[in-house]
């Protein structure tokens, strides 16, 4: 089977964008870039794949015809906040297969003209119908983990501190500013225990990668190293029973080991991890989920500093989700734009020393009585 | 015992089919035949052993203990907050998430609450009927 590497990114800056600045509008620049970047000319894409969650009915042809690709096969992927991943998965999968040797993939969403008070599960979900809101999940997960694990609202909160930290040298990021912990703890309270910073924002954004074989390497003329996509784990999560433990993580756990497996890496050997932090809470049980750091230390972790860039295990350094914004369907490829960045030796200030070998998760979406819905693990290494 | 009934010209409806009934105010589950563990709602299989022989509809028990909650105090959808959510662990090991209502100043882990069936909500002038749980104590 073919290897599969990302020839080159591009992205917009993340944020909150005009109403007359459409979806397209924002796809098309992203995919532009990444075109640019890799050199490719559009006659040379053969594929496009394209993620988003609210853009609406074959948004991805609305794109591709926008970008003068109109003619190729387009498909669009919807898997709530993995859903660029998700799309990118399908593209690694494609080359593996043989069908393609130069794809696009974009991950693209407009939230702030058509989403108001945060993200919920279908309406006709069980949860959704008791008042169930993906803060209220994370509320929940916080509430226990501080009684599990002794862990302080203070510890939890630095995750917002220390992303924040990351992003001011991200010139993609929404929010490019300093956040103190008493910003934090004193930010208006959304769902007990967290409040406003400790959740990512409803942004627009896109971002876009030009992923290909070897074979397609060569017909764009690249001939430096591009970083290879080893692995993309995605699993689904499953019905619990009993009174299991809200912060088990068995759904991170498989989608974990699912790409460790197929990249024939072990959880030791990631240097950077971009991590799916749609709340503070949620990326420290994640990283635990992974076995990235042990059961029940991650808050005292990120306290310690032991996540931030120059720290054992650097986590978001792009300011994860917190920072550089969430329009969900962009966000893993957000992901894959700052791996890129950071494996390439391209990050500027917030360059973690030495990446080799980089994680990114996203989890996207809820259903009832589950663990999850969709988790993505994207292995990529130089 | 007595489910309730949607007919064109009834004044009120449950959120969902087939979950609970009004007298006594009880949860619908299933029980799986082979490892006894009981599911809300009811499914076809078990999803802990994966076996399908199982009682479609039992009667879960009707009292619990908190096991994590938080107070919403955004949510989109015009929704009125604040509300308080939890997961509530029922005395025959299910798990169901519902809503408390109960002060905010009194609510802890392990909180021992009961069930409740009442009016949650209103959709086209008919009245939603759903379940919610209250502290223990409080009188029926």
């Amino acid at each position: 089977m073919s290897t599969s590497h990302v020839a080159g990114v591009g992205m917009v800056r993340f944020g909150k964008y005009d109403p007359s600045v459409t979806f397209e509008r924002l796809a098309v620049e992203a995919a532009n870039g990444a075109l640019r970047d890799s050199g490719a000319t559009r006659n040379q894409i053969e594929a496009v794949f394209v993620g988003h969650v609210f853009g609406g009915p074959v948004a991805g042809q609305r794109v591709a015809t926008e970008l003068g690709l109109g003619g190729l096969p387009v498909s669009n992927h919807e898997n709530y906040c993995a859903s660029g991943a998700t799309a990118l998965r399908e593209a690694w999968m494609a080359i593996r297969a043989g069908l393609y040797d130069v794809v696009l993939v974009i991950g693209a969403e407009k939230m702030t003209d058509r989403v108001k008070g945060g993200v919920t599960p279908d309406a006709n979900d069980l949860d959704a119908m008791q008042g169930y809101v993906m803060t209220a999940g994370h509320a929940l997960s916080a509430r226990r983990y501080m009684a599990d694990y002794g862990a302080t609202r203070e510890q939890i909160a630095m995750v917002a501190v220390k992303n924040h930290a990351h992003s001011m040298n991200n010139p993609y990021a929404q929010y490019q500013h300093r956040v103190t912990l008493e910003d934090v703890l004193n930010a208006r309270p959304i769902a007990d225990p967290l409040g406003l910073l400790d959740c990512s924002p409803i942004s627009d954004g896109a971002a876009a990668a030009i992923v290909c074989s070897p074979k397609g390497m060569a017909r764009l003329g690249i001939t430096s190293a591009r970083p290879e996509v080893r692995a993309i784990g995605l699993v689904s999560g499953t019905l619990r029973s009993g009174h299991y433990d809200v912060n088990e993580e068995d759904i991170s756990r498989r989608a974990g080991l699912q790409a460790y497996d197929a990249a024939g890496i072990s959880p030791q050997d990631i240097d950077v991890v971009e991590m799916h932090d749609c709340f503070t809470i949620a990326e420290i049980v994640r990283l635990e989920g992974l076995g990235l750091i042990p059961k029940g230390e991650g808050a005292a972790w990120t306290a310690d500093g032991k996540t931030s860039i120059g720290g054992k295990l650097p986590v978001n350094p792009s300011g994860g989700l917190l920072s550089r914004g969430h329009p969900v369907g962009a966000t893993g490829m957000a992901q894959v734009c700052e791996l890129y960045w950071q494996l390439m030796n391209q990050a500027g200030l917030r360059q973690v020393e030495n990446a080799r070998l980089g994680l990114a998760y996203c989890k996207g979406g809820t259903v009832s009585g589950t663990d999850g819905a969709s988790v993505t693990t994207v292995v990529m290494s130089l | 015992m007595t489910t309730i009934q949607t007919s064109m010209a009834s004044p009120s409806r449950p959120i969902r089919e087939g979950l609970f009934c009004v007298d006594p105010p009880s949860l619908f589950g299933s029980a799986c035949n082979q490892c006894s563990i009981r599911t809300f709602p009811a499914r076809s299989f078990c999803p802990a052993c994966n076996s399908d022989d199982v009682e479609p509809q039992v009667v879960l028990a009707s009292e619990g203990k908190i096991y994590s909650y938080t107070v919403i105090r955004q949510a989109p959808g015009g929704r009125k907050t604040p509300y308080t959510l939890a997961y509530v662990d029922l005395t025959d090991g299910v798990r169901v998430m519902a809503q408390i209502d109960a002060p905010i100043d009194t609510l802890h882990i392990d909180m021992p609450v009961r069930l409740d069936i009442r009016p949650v909500g209103e959709q086209d002038g008919c009245e939603l009927i759903g379940y919610v749980f209250v502290p223990k104590e409080c009188a029926q």
